[in-house]
């Protein structure tokens, strides 16, 4: 389960190394407060999208 | 041999060392302690015979010299030493010998191995006691008086901070030789390296240095020639001066180097040269005299204080450079601030570095004189410099135990993450120290996160592919009977040794190189990678390829049009260009001061031990702000056992579970699990 954080934007999954390319092909954002499955004997990285402010 | 001299000698000057060309003619000058006469052997042009010896009549303070004025750049030298030979004493002069000038800056040809170079007679009774007289001129290689002149233009060292460095080890022949698009004449030479689409290849990676196998003057051993073998690595140094002319596609391999330099600096990419100051390849009593040993054996090697007879071996190749002379040091030195002023390369990876700092004692003082030298110095102090820390002698593993000032390859990071994704239990712990830096290695004298040079694979051992794909070295190919090299290498193939076609097995060894290099890139530290692990190189196996000159080791570029190293390629570009746009990944400092716990956990998370609000805003101390993971994770947080859910938490690093490795938040709240 991710967390929200701050604002509840999403996360970017940078890498994930069970994914076959380690990482998403298609669309690499994750929402908040989602579960992310992480596969056995993997590793994953995830960048917490924060919104700018205007 | 020739005749007595008539050439015009002048007394000339004691320093500097070696042969030196000052625009209207060429000094000589030679170290030898012990020696009672020394000659100057000139050649002809081919080499091939020897025109003229000259005695060097001078003397001052042990140093032999003359001035040639009519000599100019091009001439070839050598030098026959004139001494006591007594080797029970530790002297072993014979003027039948050929030797190189220490201070050759160039040097043409090789060995042509024959008895004659060795300084006692081979086969006889009473071995190395005896005594040659076997010229062995025709078969030496000689030394060049060169002219250094070379156009720098506006070459700047690149002086990348060690923080932001990545270093890629790589062999100068082996790199090129295999790729198609460098000119067939210029592949496996310096000028290969300089190619255009090499140096495009290494910036499109993203490594900030090249980290250079040995190309200081060395030889093939005559042993390995004997088995068609010759020596690949590159760790038989006999001349520290001289760019090695095997690499040269050129006949002037100091300016071809220099090339390779200001192109790659040119390209923001540093050099980095691995040297093998702690032996030569003369070995022990046994071996041959081609230099050192017949111009001052007592001076330049550690003999044994009891038997002199015999060297000191903390190298494991037969001898050990006496260091703790301060002519040989100041050799060293030299030859350092030579390839820096001169050669203008960024840093240096010390080979067998323990044995440098050794005293004349022979006990390692990592406060002692070569390191004081090193420190004091206005050139070298501001070089990378980098520690292979160990060798082979008593109390010889150094890991942690350099000064300020020095980083060192890091054999505990290698060994602890090889083992955690092998799937070896109670790890955690130290692999925690081992993804942030280090600091239970390096904090305590000072140094910061750049001491710990990470690395999963180097020359010395299997290369990434090889390394998921064999449990068992294959070293047949060496003439060995498989029982050289490591035979614990931490290693997994997957399900299946060496080639295989089934598809778990191969998908594994993917997803395990993955994970290694997300590892080896992500973690605190500065990052090495074995050149061409990124497009799955292979040995097949072999662990010790130093001999093997040959397409067993040589980078095999074809391997980067599979599909699956395609990819691995552009993951581990993709890695890289992570680590270089989130500093988080690149800390100048430790996390903190306090000690991971080593007991085996599932999650790494260091609580906050001060309830005083400055403390908790030290970034030192609580740099990364993250939530706790509801559910399973919430359990899982060590000691503190925060409760489930959205409840603030401060946690240091990354995450682990069991068999899974999350990376958690940077201080700006960007990364998170």
């Amino acid at each position: 389960m991710l967390p929200i954080l701050r604002d509840g934007s999403p996360f970017d999954v940078l890498v994930d190394t069970a994914l076959p390319q380690g990482r998403p092909v298609n669309g690499d954002e994750h929402p908040a407060e989602e579960p992310y499955p992480v596969q056995g004997r993997s590793l994953v990285l995830l960048r917490h999208r924060r919104r700018r402010l205007s | 041999m020739s005749s007595p001299s008539s050439t015009v000698v002048w007394p000339g000057r004691p320093y500097p060392l070696g042969a030196n060309w000052d625009g209207e003619g060429v000094n000589f000058a030679l170290f030898s302690e012990h020696a009672e006469q020394v000659v100057l052997c000139l050649f002809d042009a081919r080499g091939k015979h020897e025109v003229e010896q000259i005695p060097l009549r001078e003397q001052t303070g042990r140093v032999w010299h003359g001035y040639l004025p009519d000599a100019r750049p091009g001439l070839l030298y050598g030098y026959r030493v004139q001494g006591p030979h007594r080797p029970e004493e530790g002297h072993r002069f014979n003027a039948h010998k050929l030797l190189l000038d220490p201070y050759a800056k160039a040097i043409v040809g090789q060995i042509q191995w024959s008895d004659a170079q060795f300084g006692y007679r081979i086969g006889g009774r009473t071995e190395d006691l005896s005594f040659s007289t076997r010229n062995s001129g025709p078969g030496m290689p000689k030394c060049l008086v060169a002219d250094t002149a070379f156009f720098w233009g506006d070459d700047r060292p690149p002086r990348t901070p060690w923080h932001d460095t990545l270093i890629y080890e790589l062999h100068v022949r082996g790199f090129t030789m295999r790729h198609p698009d460098v000119p067939a004449n210029l592949r496996g030479s310096y000028a290969g390296l300089a190619c255009g689409p090499v140096i495009d290849y290494l910036k499109a990676l993203g490594v900030t240095a090249v980290e250079l196998l040995p190309i200081q003057y060395f030889i093939d051993e005559r042993h390995l020639l004997d088995r068609g073998l010759r020596n690949y690595w590159g760790y038989s140094p006999l001349g520290y001066f001289a760019p090695d002319p095997r690499y040269a596609a050129t006949d002037n391999p100091v300016a071809e180097f220099k090339s390779m330099v200001k192109s790659l600096h040119s390209a923001g990419i540093e050099v980095i040269l691995d040297v093998v100051y702690n032996h030569t390849a003369e070995g022990n009593q046994m071996g041959p005299t081609l230099s050192f040993r017949g111009i001052d054996n007592a001076s330049y090697y550690r003999l044994s204080p009891e038997h002199p007879r015999y060297t000191m071996d903390y190298t494991g190749c037969g001898n050990t450079l006496n260091t703790a002379h301060p002519r040989v040091l100041q050799m060293v030195m030299d030859s350092l601030r030579y390839w820096v002023q001169e050669m203008h390369v960024d840093g240096f990876r010390f080979d067998l570095a323990a044995a440098l700092a050794r005293e004349a004692d022979g006990t390692i003082d990592q406060n002692g004189t070569f390191m004081d030298v090193i420190q004091q110095d206005p050139v070298l102090s501001q070089v990378k410099l980098i520690a292979e820390p160990w060798d082979v002698g008593e109390n010889g593993y150094q890991v942690g135990q350099f000064p300020v000032g020095w980083s060192e390859w890091n054999g505990k990071y290698r060994d602890v993450v090889r083992d955690y994704w092998r799937g070896e239990g109670g790890l955690i712990g130290e692999l925690a120290y081992r993804l942030t830096g280090s600091a239970d290695l390096y904090q305590h004298n000072g140094r910061r996160p750049h001491a710990s040079i990470n690395f999963i694979t180097a020359h010395d051992g299997f290369t990434l592919y090889d390394l998921v794909s064999h449990n068992e070295r294959h070293n047949e190919a060496n003439g060995e009977n498989n029982q050289d090299g490591d035979s614990h290498n931490r290693s997994w193939n997957c399900g299946a040794e060496g080639d295989t076609n089934d598809p778990a097995v191969l998908a594994l060894r993917l997803h395990q190189r993955r994970n290694l290099l997300t590892t080896l890139l992500l973690s605190q530290g500065v990052p090495m990678l074995l050149a061409g692990d990124e497009v799955g190189r292979t040995q097949r196996g072999n662990n010790n390829a130093y001999c093997q000159d040959n397409e067993l080791s040589w980078l095999n570029w074809d391997l980067a049009w599979l599909r699956e190293n395609r990819e691995l390629l552009v993951f581990t570009q993709h890695l890289i260009q992570i680590r270089r746009q989130h500093p988080t990944f690149r800390r100048r400092h430790f996390f903190s001061r306090y000690p991971w716990r080593r007991r085996p956990r599932h999650s790494l998370v260091q609580p906050r031990r001060s309830r005083d609000r400055r403390r908790r805003m030290d970034p030192r101390l609580c740099p990364l702000s993250g939530v706790v993971p509801a559910g399973r994770w919430a359990g899982r947080l060590g000691r503190a056992r925060p409760r489930a859910g959205r409840r603030r938490f401060p946690v240091i690093g990354q995450f682990l579970s069991r068999g899974n490795l999350v990376h958690a938040a940077d201080p700006a709240g960007r990364i998170a699990v």
